[in-house]
């Protein structure tokens, strides 16, 4: 079982325990990885995102006291994150070494000016949606390990809520009424909300105060 | 917390592909040697610097403009590696970046286990150069 981020921080404190920095690693290379290809990153440069941000967390943890009171870890996490991927891009740029999507989505300012300054620690609403996304991905496919989760389910899911298909189109597609389409949407949604809860316990915590 | 309403509206688009090879052993058993010598690296503070163990210590080696490793008297880096060619690689500063480069050696270098002749370096690098393994970090 993948321990939630605020005690596995805590005991993270208590030494160099290599099962520890394991299961931080598994909670959280994979959601950092994925935001790192939602800034247009491909695979190759995205690894170097998440090795960056790794050995930054390896160095900062050992002197970093966990305070809900001051602010939210994923704020702190954050902040690494985006500041490793700034230094990342920047360091390989002139080197061409990563491919770099010139421009990100429809927007026409390159990557590193839609990054924001690493020194502002505001975060962007759009950052934020790509955050939240890439923990929401990795959360979907926690679900979809288990086994009491048909398949189907998930096909229906990402069907009508993430591809929005129309409803009828979906229903006919896997031979089910339309009201059992939002009834698997609505399961899933729900899911997908305990399955933040239990991974990332301390946001909520921290929000509530 | 998200509520449901945003979750809803989160998953829209959203990429639905399963966790991908970087979750690999390799990746993170460099990340385990990376962690192992951070914990007694006795340069932290000190910028940009290479780790590596010499029996069993933890010893870190500053980087400037331009650091040589090899056996030759007149390396930046002596180790006594027979392994190693008397000028076997050089790290050299551009800009904000350090670059490794390989000064034909006869066994050659690997970062991160994959040979190379020049590299930009990220921070937790592995660079094995005969016996010896290297870790880039900076603070």
């Amino acid at each position: 079982m993948v321990e939630t981020s605020a005690s596995l921080l805590h005991r993270l404190k208590l030494g160099d325990d290599e099962v520890d920095w394991e299961n931080f690693y598994h909670l959280y290379a994979d959601i950092i990885f994925r935001y790192a290809r939602k800034l247009g990153l491909d695979e190759a440069g995205a690894q170097d995102v998440l090795q960056e941000t790794m050995v930054a967390l390896i160095g900062v943890l050992k002197k970093f006291e966990y305070d809900p009171r001051r602010g939210k870890f994923r704020s702190f996490l954050f902040t690494i994150v985006r500041r490793s991927t700034f230094r990342s891009i920047n360091r390989n740029k002139r080197r061409a070494e990563i491919s770099v999507d010139a421009h990100y989505g429809q927007s026409d300012k390159p990557l590193l000016e839609l990054l924001a300054s690493p020194e502002d620690d505001s975060i962007s609403t759009q950052d934020e949606m790509r955050w939240r996304q890439s923990q929401l991905e990795h959360c979907l496919n926690n679900v979809r390990q288990d086994p009491s989760v048909n398949a189907e389910t998930i096909d229906v899911f990402i069907a009508y809520a993430v591809e929005e298909k129309p409803v009828a189109e979906v229903a006919e597609h896997f031979g089910i009424k339309e009201n059992a389409v939002y009834q698997i949407k609505n399961r899933m949604i729900k899911r997908l909300s305990k399955e933040m809860e239990i991974l990332f316990p301390d946001e909520s915590e921290a929000e509530e105060s | 917390m998200m509520d449901e309403e945003e979750i809803s509206e989160t998953v829209v688009s959203m990429n639905t592909a399963q966790t991908g090879k970087h979750i690999g052993l390799a990746f993170l058993e460099r990340l385990r040697l990376v962690n192992d010598l951070m914990q007694q690296d006795p340069g932290q503070g000190q910028g940009p610097r290479i780790l590596f163990k010499i029996t069993d210590q933890v010893q870190y080696q500053p980087l400037n403009d331009r650091l040589t490793i090899g056996r030759a008297q007149n390396s930046s880096l002596r180790i006594d590696d027979t392994k190693l060619s008397r000028e076997h690689l050089e790290i050299a500063r551009d800009n904000d970046a350090y670059i490794i480069r390989d000064l034909n050696s006869k066994n050659g270098i690997t970062v991160n286990k994959e040979s190379i002749g020049e590299k930009v370096l990220n921070p937790g690098d592995m660079i094995t150069a005969g016996r010896t393994t290297f870790v880039y970090v900076e603070d």
